[in-house]
């Protein structure tokens, strides 16, 4: 049995212009020692997912079904004192800005060490003491010293190390990274990604990446699911994402975004934006922007959601198009063609 | 960190200087004759000359100016032989209608007031930010609505309607609490509670629906930050959230807001105080505005003026103990 099992997760947000349903079905396994990839464009449900892995949305606001099973346990029906011992302990979170998440009027070592010190009943200094080493196993220099500067004292990158030695602490199972390096300069962002491949080795956790950036996903994930308007439309290893796309809307991200090894004239974006998530599309959410449209034959794509269906094992796709016309489409489009 | 409040106390005592010759100026450009204030309707031209000289008014304004600041500093003197009498530093001058010295004066009026200040302000301000903090979190339910409605009624009541209300039903019709009356706290501490607690709840009424509102504001803004987020991720207690999370970054405006306040208070609360009989500052202050009693008018204004600005200096030193970001080196 899988470590981390979603399954069926559904999110919606009422509002006072109708039902927004952010998360609508999504269902995934993670394994220990395994890095998942969440690729999406913003408003796609990729990090309302991990969210509502971590219980962090207000019940009030949000409507949850579905599970999400960890260690056997479901956290969407456990109470609320069974979900707080599981977040910052079984599971942790790194979240994209650095600067805003951490706390403005506390030292980064008291951070580190109120994170160990609520799931272990230890002293101050010892739970002090840990946060130091924490903080020097994720690279940050003068570890003792540094614990008691204040975040506005930290750079950006640092900053993020603190994040990831603070949701580190507990060695948990599970870590959730919500765009971890969007907010960070271009240097900084492979030595957080080298740091986060590092300690998922020597914790043997399991990984979630969430990130509009495909080039991370490329560098960390060993599975990747792409998600469009709160549903998973293509899953896959990242080599079946990479080299044999075949969802349409995979395909345009791909080619949308610069390449090094191929001279193209120009880049692809794909037309149009995002539905907003209050009136969707009666039938393909991809359908409105979708270049392959013409290739399927009648008017199904306008009425009819394709289903999440397998096009090799551990490969699934939502599309109404056949493999053989997907495959065909994908490789014309990355040519660089018009 | 030495040198910065070094600096701000500088600053500190350069600005009541400057408040001073302003109050000083003000008082001595009004259109009466201090000299002439001096006794009652039997007075000869030759009594208030005396008076005149005595008391210094015939110097002229910078002179008189002079020996007021000096007055602060080393005490004053005031005639020569038999008649002469004088006030001992921190001398603010002399009252002829009390025939007192001001300082004295303020001396006994400070006491009554300081317990007044003391016990709204601590009430208003632990009450407010408790409601406050309890509406933000039952946010748009029953509590909510009602310390909304109760915070408006609070607001737009004036002191002296509630006061003058609390007074004729609680005290007047039901005698549910003793007649205003004012007793030394460490001589019958019991009186001194059951007469200082319904001023206190009067004067605490607007500002704690003031705090009410801006702790709800904060506890709200505060609970949607992204840092917020993170302490519920790593596990932590709602009851850790609150109170150390969300919480802290409300201290500095809250205890400047606090410290401000209680400054404001201890210059006086005229209504509360006429209205209680209370003898502390407001009153006097009210009573010589009425007698034009001018050297006591300028010995409260100097007073409460020292306050604001003494208390502007805590909050600033205050502010960099609270706020590491403005923490200096």
């Amino acid at each position: 049995m899988s470590y981390l099992q979603v399954k069926d997760l559904r999110v919606a947000f009422p509002t006072d212009d109708g039902l927004v349903q952010a998360v609508d079905g999504v269902s995934f396994n993670i394994e220990r020692g395994k890095t998942l990839g969440i690729v999406g464009e913003s408003g796609s449900g990729k990090s309302v997912t991990s969210l509502a892995i971590m219980s962090l949305l207000n019940r009030k606001h949000a409507k949850i079904t579905g599970e999400v099973i960890i260690d056997g346990k479901n956290l969407i029906t456990a109470d609320d004192e069974t979900v707080r011992k599981y977040r910052g302990h079984e599971m942790a979170m790194i979240f994209q800005d650095p600067m805003s998440s951490l706390h403005p009027f506390f030292s980064v070592g008291d951070q580190v060490a109120e994170a160990y010190k609520v799931h272990n009943d230890v002293s101050d200094e010892v739970a002090f003491d840990h946060a130091i080493q924490m903080l020097d196993r994720v690279g940050i220099p003068e570890p003792a010293k540094r614990a008691k500067d204040y975040p506005h004292q930290f750079s950006g990158g640092m900053r993020q190390r603190a994040m990831i030695a603070m949701a580190l602490c507990n060695d948990p199972s599970l870590l959730i990274a919500d765009e971890p390096t969007t907010a960070l300069d271009v240097t900084v962002q492979a030595q957080i990604l080298t740091l986060i491949k590092d300690v998922q080795k020597e914790f043997n956790s399991a990984v979630i990446v969430i990130t509009h950036d495909l080039g991370v996903v490329a560098e960390v994930a060993d599975d990747v699911m792409v998600m469009y308007a709160g549903r998973v439309v293509e899953r896959g290893t990242v080599n079946d994402i990479f080299y044999r796309p075949e969802m349409p809307y995979t395909v345009g991200l791909l080619s949308s975004a610069p390449r090094l090894d191929q001279v193209s004239d120009r880049l692809l974006p794909i037309e149009g934006q995002p539905p907003s998530l209050l009136r969707l599309p009666a039938g393909c959410s991809f359908a409105p922007r979708c270049f392959a449209k013409a290739r399927v034959s009648g008017d199904i794509c306008e009425t009819t959601m394709p289903d999440l269906l397998q096009t090799r094992p551990g490969h699934d796709v939502r599309c109404h198009l056949d493999s053989a016309g997907r495959i065909a489409v994908a490789k014309e489009r990355l040519a660089g063609g018009n | 960190m030495g040198i910065y409040i070094l600096r701000r106390s500088l600053y500190a005592l350069a600005l009541l200087f400057v408040i001073s010759l302003v109050v000083f100026v003000l008082f001595a450009s009004l259109p009466f004759d201090p000299a002439s204030l001096t006794c009652g309707k039997n007075c000869t031209a030759d009594v208030i000359e005396a008076n005149r000289i005595r008391l210094g008014y015939d110097l002229p304004l910078w002179e008189q100016y002079l020996k007021f600041l000096q007055g602060i500093v080393s005490g004053r003197e005031y005639g020569h032989g038999v008649a002469a009498f004088s006030c001992p530093a921190p001398a603010l001058g002399y009252s002829f209608f009390k025939q007192e010295c001001v300082t004295s004066l303020l001396i006994t009026a400070l006491p009554p007031t300081i317990w007044l200040a003391l016990g709204s302000v601590t009430l208003w301000v632990g009450t407010g930010v408790l409601l406050g903090i309890w509406a933000a979190r039952r946010r748009g339910g029953a509590p909510d609505h009602i310390i909304n409605v109760l915070t408006v009624f609070a607001t737009s009541m004036p002191t002296f309607l509630t006061g003058q209300m609390a007074l004729t039903f609680l005290i007047g019709k039901f005698g549910l609490i003793p007649p205003p009356d004012y007793y030394e706290p460490y001589q019958d501490f019991p009186k001194f509670f059951m007469t200082m607690l319904l001023p206190w709840i009067i004067l605490a009424l607007p500002g704690l629906a003031i705090y009410a509102r801006l702790t709800r504001g904060f506890v709200l803004e505060t609970g949607s930050e992204d840092f917020v987020r993170t302490a519920r991720a790593k596990g932590l207690p709602e009851k850790t959230i609150l109170w150390r999370h969300t919480l802290r970054p409300a201290l500095s405006p809250l205890t400047t807001l606090a410290a401000m306040d209680l400054a404001f208070m201890l210059g006086g609360a005229v209504v509360t105080e006429k209205i209680f009989s209370i003898p502390g500052l407001g009153r006097l202050t009210i009573q010589s505005v009425i007698e034009y009693d001018l050297p006591v008018i300028v010995g409260t204004t100097m007073l409460a003026a020292t306050f604001i600005v003494v208390a502007n200096l805590i909050v600033d030193i205050l502010y960099s103990v609270i706020d590491p970001r403005v923490r200096l080196k």
